[in-house]
């Protein structure tokens, strides 16, 4: 009997858009500082006693992770999360216009650290996540390509 | 064709998502950022200036960060250790907002990012150390010295790089 492999059909392009950007996150929250946007919405939502409770646990320990998952990892998740979701959704399709939507990620990242270069926009130029931006965006598109071709793989 | 508008329209929804994401993890304090001046100098005068600068605001914020480590040894429930404390966390604030602004020549970015990230290290201390004064909490004082010794260690590896640079 032939089984259609739902977790190659449903959960694991779920995972991968929505798991990537839910640990970025986690990473701001227990180790960036506390002046972040984000912030102030978790105190609206009263979700600051959670957000203390997560930072006492880590922040002693944010000396012993390297500086590259504080800082430049976050943005590389979103990247990888936001081109998984939209290569997904255009990947098959005939429009014209898909490149256009599955570059979108990469072409924002790459412009809103190219500002900062510039000193155009608030923040600080990094090359790392400028590559990583780069690399991300490829894995995304590449693991896209192999779960659109092996949905519907059967499982004997 | 209808099939593509649909697509457009999770496409937009996920753009708004994942936007929304990006402006959470924005920082408050880059608001306050002047628009930088986009007729560059020099290279080599850019540098010279940013070295000045920077210069000027780690011996500052030294400064301040001395101060108050002196005020935390001799804590003292009256309302002029209190104004002082404040006026130094103030100028800790204020000192470390001013170096995450600065305009970057290239050749430094990678070691100003080191020091950025000792400043935020230092903000955080003070949240820390602002809410620990408050309510007498040791636990927290604690902790904020911990983070303010942290953001020592970006300085400290910050300047051992700057000098390879140099």
């Amino acid at each position: 009997m032939k089984i259609y492999s739902n977790f190659n059909k449903y959960l694991l392009p779920l995972l991968n858009s929505v798991i990537p950007v839910f640990l970025g996150g986690l990473i701001y929250i227990a180790f960036r500082t506390k002046t972040l946007i984000m912030f102030q919405w978790f105190n609206l939502f009263n979700l600051s006693a959670a957000v203390l409770v997560t930072r006492n646990f880590t922040e002693t320990r944010a000396t012993y992770i390297p500086t590259w998952i504080i800082y430049s990892l976050p943005s590389a998740l979103w990247m990888y999360s936001f081109t998984f979701s939209l290569t997904y959704i255009w990947l098959k399709s005939a429009s014209s216009l898909k490149f256009l939507w599955i570059l979108l990620p990469l072409f924002l990242g790459l412009g809103s650290e190219l500002s900062q270069y510039l000193g155009w926009v608030p923040g600080s130029f990094d090359i790392l996540d400028l590559l990583l931006y780069i690399f991300a965006s490829f894995l995304a598109i590449n693991v896209t390509i192999i779960l659109k071709n092996n949905k519907g793989e059967v499982i004997k | 064709m209808k099939k593509e508008w649909k697509l457009t329209l999770i496409s937009v929804t996920l753009i708004g998502f994942f936007l929304v994401l990006a402006v959470g993890s924005s920082d408050t304090d880059s608001d306050k950022q002047p628009s930088s001046n986009t007729s560059a100098p020099s290279s080599t005068s850019q540098e010279t200036e940013y070295k000045v600068k920077l210069t000027t605001n780690a011996s500052n914020i030294g400064n301040a960060l001395t101060e108050l480590g002196e005020l935390a040894q001799n804590f003292q429930v009256s309302d002029e250790w209190v104004m002082n404390a404040a006026l130094q966390v103030t100028l800790i604030r204020s000192y470390a907002d001013e170096a995450i602004v600065m305009n970057v020549p290239p050749l430094y970015q990678s070691t100003h990012n080191l020091y950025i990230k000792g400043m935020e290290k230092y903000k955080e201390s003070m949240d820390y150390f602002v809410e620990g004064v408050d309510n007498v909490d040791e636990k927290l004082i604690e902790k904020a010295s911990v983070l303010m010794s942290e953001g020592a260690e970006y300085i400290k590896l910050a300047t051992v790089e700057m000098e390879k640079v140099n």
